[in-house]
């Protein structure tokens, strides 16, 4: 066994889970207040996009994040309106907004296809940490904005589950009428946190393409905002089953590569539908055994519009 | 023993308010005032606009036209919130908490003054605070949704009590609980009122009102028609002004066709079932209904009724026990319909009736499998249509055109298709679960004589009511539920309402709990 | 005689944030004739695209227009082309509307159609030989069993565990695009490349052939698409299968109330969404490339479901949106030949659809002014105005 490539396997498992943290973090917070981002993909995709094209027009990988990040911003925040505001479904108008960004992205970048990132975000060795053995290489020779991502879900958990802020958060998603009658403004905080939400997400997006591939392509994003949506629900809406969630899902992807270098003669397309194929596995077990403890954990206004009554 | 602290509360006034939905007008613009110190109820029958009105008051809903003034000063709502900053706060029907928290979060929720850091401690000793403060016992870590009903309520007011509601305004509180609960609330109603608050009580029972209340104002129509001191109202008073003419207001039980008492034809025998959540529901409840005859089972919500109807309808399996109607062993909705079983659910405008679709289409919705209407996998759309105008005829609905959408009937045509539907064709018996609810007073006469009328024809009638008043009024027999099991069974002659409200309660048959 | 406000005061910092905002949303108390807001809006949203439309390229409008027209009516090139991106796009939108009306998001779509084709593939390879009236109706018959068993699991994982069906459908798109393509690049290699994922291409008797109506060309399956919806409508309106539906719609008491077996219906709307879009692909392969390829769907299955979400319950309304879009993308097929991504024909749906929620928003809701006051802040206390000190 080669623990070097090993090593570097797990290096990139979590380079390449990132994205998908990120995500997956913005729509928990989302989520908890009862708002169904259906569009994360598509918000993905515009902060690639966006991100990309800054980051080969500035030459600069932290101006590029930073567009990236405001750009979800906005598209998420056209969808909160959409839906929060104008009480629409959020499915359809997530669907209808997923395919704007395909469009829209597919035509505006269509003159970036292949063209290699001028900016590329570099790896942040942590001083001493990264010269560990196996460990070092692994775990601490990553970028600035994995590290930040993986840090966000404790952060996120302590909000949630320690403050009086992430109380009222909590209340908005179970019961918004609850909340609305104790003054909690629940539109005003549904959008926020759609607009946090985007951040996170276009930032992600943005990574994609300035960090992991290096370039941009018509469906750079790949499914990763519809599995970054999936493990905000397998997760039960926990913060730190989310951040075990988005790894694995890293792992399941580099096992493709893994599988070609150790010949185990498996056709790459097989690696390819693991993460999918993993997701609704795990979505199924989890579900059984909710089923079988009687338990549910989701928000339980999740997805409902909220009407004062 | 209370000890009054001297402190002005707030007065709530309101003048010229007008609210219409639609072309309904729910409120008809007039003035009224709320004074601090006092249980002041508002009376009305169902549809008299009490709850529109208050609910402006409390901001829940904004005002076509009309002034709130609270402690002398003009003021408008956006929303609930500004309300609760100002002072007044409402207790709805259907309590505004967060099932999955603790009381001790639930109270927490948009409180100013709790901590930016929460813990569990912190939050507990804050909600015992608030409970001493006010004199509602709670216990705070319990989880909202395993309380009673009466608890749950009890945290309600304490979450409006301690965001400085100064005015509290309760809409028809005593719906939901027990005798018992029921009593209790209002000792601790009037001891607020005792000790400055302004407390509104809205109710359309008038024993009720009679009871709590310092000032009664009654409304009808939107409008209100009197507002008196407690001292210069009685029964017969009160009733004439809620009512348009007093015979309406006379719900005295129409006489008993001498039919003397048929046979046997709904027999539920032993029946145990669970519940949602696993727990026992039903622990073995026995029933006889003969035809010809009303027997009304009365209960407090909750109590095993909606387990029991269902089963009886064939909506769900019982864990054992039977159920047999006109002789044939019952299981399944089929077995039901073949046996003559017609059901009027609680949720009439969600299980019994589709209401986007058509009125023909709803009608035909038990029948539609049977060879009068489907012929092998067609339905035949001309028959169906046939059936639901004489159905609409039948029952004198208000549009002949049978393709009208469900949605759009009232309340109580809804309810005349529904019930007709029910009661029509080749029933021997029936369920009818709450049928009045919700309906105005004309609407709900016309449902209970037709179900008089189907007992005049012969059938079998199980009356679940929560009301005690309907019970009385049109059953034969009257039979108690609590936690899941018969509490009692009486002749209505026999029947004396202290001793069935005890009962309701879990009280036993002679007072002794 | 009116009490004045309390005595005592403090004023507590931060307090009486105060809803400025004079307007509000509220909902109207009986909102009528939404279909017809709907679709109405959804025209505009169309319209107003269009004109938009251009300003993203930067081709002068003029020769927008022009490659858009020459590309539907203008040419009988276009017409065929509309037809025969028609065809899949109905059998798409049924496959979409039809659990739709339980409720149910079928977002696999794209990946039913595709393992349709598949099987179909795998059932021409497998008698090469046949003749083409046998073959034919196998090859459908194939096609139609790949696309529902492809929907099985997450029927199964919806209606035995709650597992949300618009993700699983969704995920299993990847999974199967990843299939094909192994297939393609594997066993079915074709042995003269042509460019793109592609497999051998079928035997001859398995391509449908051409109608020719005054120089229209489109294969025949297009008259099947567009019986289709017209059976269903009836299959809706006349059988008894088709009122338990109806009835049930996504409010499955009722259905319970009356006997129904809900979960049958269920499953058998959602597995008649697989198979038609099954059916979908297959014919589509058929009748057009006669190749299974990856990119053979191209979002056909997003854009039904579009359709189906805009057509509300109504099997007509489907054909005729389908239609409408198969324009939209024949016409912005033919962009590319001046030099425009064919992909911004995706956004312009997407506008559409949502032009369409607010069609339907604006009839279910209304704008309302308020007016809400500023409570001074002398009457906001911190202590409770009373308290009661019993022993109760």
């Amino acid at each position: 066994m080669d623990y070097q490539f090993l090593a570097l396997t797990i290096a990139t498992a979590i380079g390449i889970s990132t994205a998908i943290l990120l995500a997956a973090t913005g729509e928990l917070l989302v989520e908890k207040v009862g708002v169904y981002n259906i569009a994360l993909e598509g918000v993905m995709l515009v902060g690639a996009l966006t991100g990309f094209i800054t980051g080969q027009t500035t030459g600069s990988w932290v101006l590029g994040l930073v567009a990236g990040g405001v750009a979800g911003c906005v598209f998420a925040l056209v969808f909160g309106f959409i839906t929060v505001l104008l009480r629409t479904d959020m499915i359809v108008v997530g669907v209808a907004l997923i395919l704007v960004a395909l469009g829209t992205t597919q035509t505006i970048g269509s003159s970036y296809v292949a063209v290699e990132a001028v900016a590329k975000i570099p790896n942040a060795d942590i001083p001493g940490l990264s010269s560990l053995p196996f460990i070092g290489t692994a775990l601490f020779q990553q970028t600035w904005v994995t590290y930040i991502a993986a840090v966000l879900p404790f952060l996120v958990a302590f909000l949630l589950f320690r403050t009086r802020h992430g109380l009222n958060m909590r209340a908005i998603g179970e019961n918004p009428n609850a909340a609305d009658t104790a003054g909690i403004a629940v539109v005003g905080w549904r959008l926020f946190y759609v607009g946090v939400g985007g951040v996170f997400a276009g930032v992600g997006g943005a990574y994609i393409t300035l960090g992991i591939v290096d370039s941009w392509a018509g469906n750079v994003t790949a499914g990763q905002g519809w599995i970054a949506f999936a493990i905000v629900f397998f997760a039960g809406w926990q913060p730190l089953w989310i951040l075990i969630g988005a790894y694995f899902f890293g792992a399941l992807s580099v096992l493709g590569d893994v599988g070609q270098v150790m010949g185990w003669g498996i056709p790459s397309e097989a690696f390819t539908v693991l993460p999918y194929v993993g997701t609704v596995a795990v979505m199924m077990l989890r579900a059984w055994s909710q089923k079988r403890r009687g338990a549910v954990s989701w928000p339980a206004a999740l997805g409902l519009p909220f009407y004062r009554s | 023993m209370t000890v009054m602290t001297d402190r002005a509360g707030l007065a709530l006034e309101l003048s010229g308010i007008v609210k219409k939905f639609g072309d309904l007008t729910a409120v008809s613009g007039f003035e009224i005032c709320f004074e601090p110190g006092q249980v002041h109820a508002l009376l009305g029958e169902n549809g008299a606009g009490k709850s529109t009105l208050m609910n402006v008051a409390a901001g829940f809903l904004t005002p076509d036209l009309g002034e709130i003034a609270i402690g002398g000063r003009p003021v408008h709502f956006g929303s609930p919130r500004d309300a609760i900053e100002a002072g007044v706060g409402m207790v709805h029907q259907h309590f505004r908490l967060v099932e999955q928290f603790t009381v001790a979060q639930n109270l927490a929720i948009g409180a100013k003054d709790v901590g930016t850091l929460t813990s569990t401690k912190a939050l507990n000793e804050r909600a015992a605070e608030i409970g001493a403060t006010y004199g509602l016992g709670v216990d705070p870590s319990k989880v909202v949704g395993s309380l009673s009903v009466g608890e749950k309520q009890r945290v309600e007011i304490l979450r409006t009590l301690s965001r400085g509601a100064q005015v509290l305004i309760l809409d028809e509180p005593t719906a939901v609980l027990t005798p018992d609960e029921s009593d209790q609330l209002c000792l601790n109603l009037r001891a607020m009122a005792s000790a400055g608050a302004t407390v509104v009580f809205i109710s359309h029972k008038l024993n009720e009102v009679l009871a709590v209340a310092d000032r009664v104002s009654v409304m009808r129509g939107g409008l209100l028609v009197a507002s008196r001191e407690r001292s210069e109202c009685d029964l017969d008073s009160l009733a004439r002004l809620m009512f348009e003419d007093v015979t309406q207001a006379d719900e005295r039980r129409s006489a008993r066709s001498a039919v003397s008492l048929g046979a046997e034809i709904m027999t539920i025998q032993d029946l145990r079932a669970r519940d949602e959540r696993g727990a026992m529901a039903l622990k073995g409840v026995t029933l006889e209904v003969h035809d010809h005859e009303i027997v009304g089972l009365v209960g407090v919500a909750g109590n095993g009724q909606q387990e029991l109807e269902q089963i009886v309808a064939g909506i769900r399996k019982a864990d054992s026990g039977t159920v047999v109607i006109n002789g044939d062993e019952v299981h399944g909705v089929q077995a039901a319909l073949k046996a003559g079983l017609g059901y009027i659910p609680e949720d009439r405008r969600g299980t019994g009736l589709v209401t986007a679709q058509s009125i023909w289409l709803n009608s035909i919705l038990r029948i539609y499998k049977q060879g009068t209407i489907s012929r092998g996998v067609l339905i035949q759309t001309k028959k169906a249509k046939k059936f639901a105008l004489e159905l609409a005829k039948k029952v004198n609905l208000s549009t002949a055109d049978v393709t009208t959408l469900v949605q759009h009937l009232s309340g109580g045509n809804a309810q005349k298709l529904l019930a007709g539907r029910e009661l029509e064709g080749d029933r021997k018996a029936v369920v009818a679960v709450n049928p009045t609810q919700g309906l105005d007073v004309k609407a709900a006469r016309a449902v209970r004589d037709r179900l008089i009328q189907a007992r005049d024809e012969g059938l079998a009638v199980l009356l679940i009511s929560a009301d005690l008043d309907e019970v009385f009024s049109i059953s034969d027999r009257i039979a108690v539920i609590y936690e899941g099991q018969i509490a009692g069974n009486f002749a209505v002659g026999d029947a004396d309402r202290d001793e069935i409200g005890r009962l309701m309660g879990g009280g036993s048959a002679n007072g002794l709990s | 005689m009116l009490r004045s406000s309390v005595d005592s005061v403090v004023v507590v910092p931060g307090a009486s944030r105060r809803s400025l905002w004079p307007w509000r949303i509220e909902r109207r108390p009986d909102p009528e004739r939404i279909g017809l807001y709907r679709i109405s809006a959804v025209l505009l949203g169309l319209a107003v695209s269009l004109v938009v439309a251009p300003l993203f390229t930067s081709t002068p409008p003029a020769e927008f227009y022009s490659a858009v027209w020459s590309g539907t009516f203008g040419s009988t090139l276009g017409m065929s082309n509309v037809l025969t991106i028609a065809m899949p796009l109905i059998l798409a939108g049924l496959a979409a509307s039809i659990p739709y009306r339980l409720g149910l998001w079928n977002v696999g779509i794209d990946g039913q159609m595709l393992m349709g084709a598949w099987t179909a593939t795998a059932v021409a390879f497998a008698m090469p030989q046949a003749p083409g009236f046998l073959m034919i109706p196998c090859m459908m018959l194939a096609g139609m069993i790949g696309g529902a068993l492809w929907i099985i699991i997450p029927t199964f994982a919806r209606i035995v565990l709650g597992v949300s069906e618009v993700i699983t459908t969704f995920l299993l798109n990847f999974v199967a695009v990843a299939w094909v393509a192994y297939w393609c690049t594997g066993p079915w290699y074709p042995k003269s490349s042509a460019g793109g994922v592609r497999a051998e291409p079928l035997p001859a008797q398995g391509e449908l052939g051409k109608l020719d109506i005054q120089g229209v060309v489109v294969s025949w399956g297009i008259l099947i698409a567009i019986a289709l919806p017209f059976v269903f409508w009836a299959a809706f309106r006349f059988t008894r299968w088709g009122y338990e539906i109806t009835m049930i719609g996504d409010n499955h008491r009722a259905g319970r109330y009356a006997g129904m077996n809900v979960r049958r219906l269920l499953v058998t709307s959602m597995l008649l969404g697989g198979l038609l879009a099954g059916f979908g692909g297959t014919i589509y392969m058929m009748g057009t490339s006669g190749q299974l390829s990856t990119g053979l769907t191209n979002n056909t299955g997003f854009n039904g479901l579009v359709i189906a979400v805009l057509a509300g319950s109504n099997e007509l309304a489907v054909l005729a949106l389908a239609l409408i879009y198969s324009l939209l993308l024949a016409g912005g097929g033919s962009l590319g030949i001046v030099g425009v991504d064919s992909d911004l024909v995706f956004a312009i749906i997407g506008i559409t659809l949502i032009f369409g929620s607010f069609g339907e928003a604006y009839a279910r809701l209304r704008l309302v002014r308020t007016k809400s006051s500023r409570v001074p802040p002398e009457s906001t206390t911190k202590e409770a105005p009373w308290t009661i000190n019993s022993s109760h």
